[in-house]
């Protein structure tokens, strides 16, 4: 028996329907937040929790950028500014400020921001390569750049930045 | 440390001499002080937040004098007399309470000593708490204590 006219049109769907690509892009999920009035980005798996209200105890003997401690259900970690570290002015003291509770590979700590923006899924071809001629103390801290709200974002390397903090940076 | 101990309610506590130390509430484990006198003679004790390395916050005159001692066999029996302010007081700290420093904060606090967080319940109020030990195991810091003395 030989094809119909529609049994060739099915026949063509049939195939085209098969050669369908999945061209959805991968996607990664980024905390967006905001120090001295510029927006930067974690990867959200680096950031365990956001902090609204969490009373700071001082430490004597640490710089400025150690802000003190915070009691996390029965974990103590650090809190400390980055604004030294990525040359930034200092932000105006604000203990309701959101702390970021950070988790590199090795080390965690609380960052404090001064607001965060937003948490957002943006697809990896948007985040552009940190340009070559950004400042020598971000090289390394720096893993992309993304507009976001019409505003660039600046991803940052919570692992590289916690180990220059851990050796004196900031 | 070898202060850890088994009460009667099987939990772990570490026994410690609590005071204030450049306006903070500190602490150094009891095996460690030898001795706490009201001894007038004070002038070859050393105010406690000096030998920590923090900035003094108080002059008042009444301080007492408490021996410091390492416990570490091979250190010897080195100790030195320091100056607190009181209230002193002892107290069991709960193991369970105790924490080691957060690495940054290991990383770039300067304070001589300090080894460890805790966090001390009163009433409503909960404070942190600086845990010193004299023991220890680098041979700087013991030479410090040696230059201490």
């Amino acid at each position: 028996m030989s094809d119909t006219e529609l049994d060739k049109v099915l026949t063509q769907r049939h195939e085209a329907n098969q050669t369908i690509v999945n061209v959805e892009e991968a996607t990664i999920k980024l905390v967006v937040f905001e120090l001295a009035q510029q927006g930067f980005a974690f990867h959200s798996e680096s950031i365990r929790e956001v902090l609204g209200h969490a009373t700071v105890f001082f430490v004597p003997g640490c710089p400025a950028s150690l802000e003190g401690v915070i009691n996390v259900r029965g974990d103590i970690e650090s809190v400390i500014l980055l604004n030294n570290l990525l040359h930034l002015p200092t932000s105006a003291s604000n203990p309701q400020a959101p702390i970021l509770l950070g988790r590199g590979k090795e080390v965690s700590s609380g960052i404090r921001v001064d607001h965060v923006i937003d948490v957002i899924d943006v697809v990896e071809s948007s985040i552009q390569p940190p340009p070559s001629t950004q400042a020598e103390y971000m090289q390394g801290l720096v893993s992309g750049l993304l507009h976001f709200q019409d505003r660039p974002i600046t991803l940052l390397d919570l692992d590289q930045i916690f180990a220059d903090y851990a050796r004196g940076l900031g | 440390m070898t202060a850890l101990q088994d009460d009667d309610s099987t939990q772990n506590t570490l026994e410690v001499v609590l005071f204030q130390a450049g306006g903070c509430l500190s602490a150094i484990a009891a095996s460690q002080v030898g001795a706490m006198s009201s001894d007038n003679n004070v002038c070859d004790a050393i105010p406690i937040a000096e030998v920590f390395g923090m900035e003094q916050v108080t002059t008042e005159l009444a301080q007492k004098k408490l021996e410091l001692k390492s416990v570490r066999a091979e250190a010897g029996s080195d100790s030195i007399d320091v100056l607190i302010t009181p209230p002193v007081d002892l107290l069991n700290l709960a193991v369970t309470d105790i924490y080691p420093l957060p690495p940054l904060l290991a990383a770039r606090q300067r304070l001589r000593w300090l080894r460890a967080l805790a966090m001390h319940r009163e009433q409503e109020n909960i404070s942190l708490l600086l845990l010193f030990d004299v023991l220890d195991t680098g041979s700087e810091e013991e030479s410090q204590l040696s230059d201490l003395a």
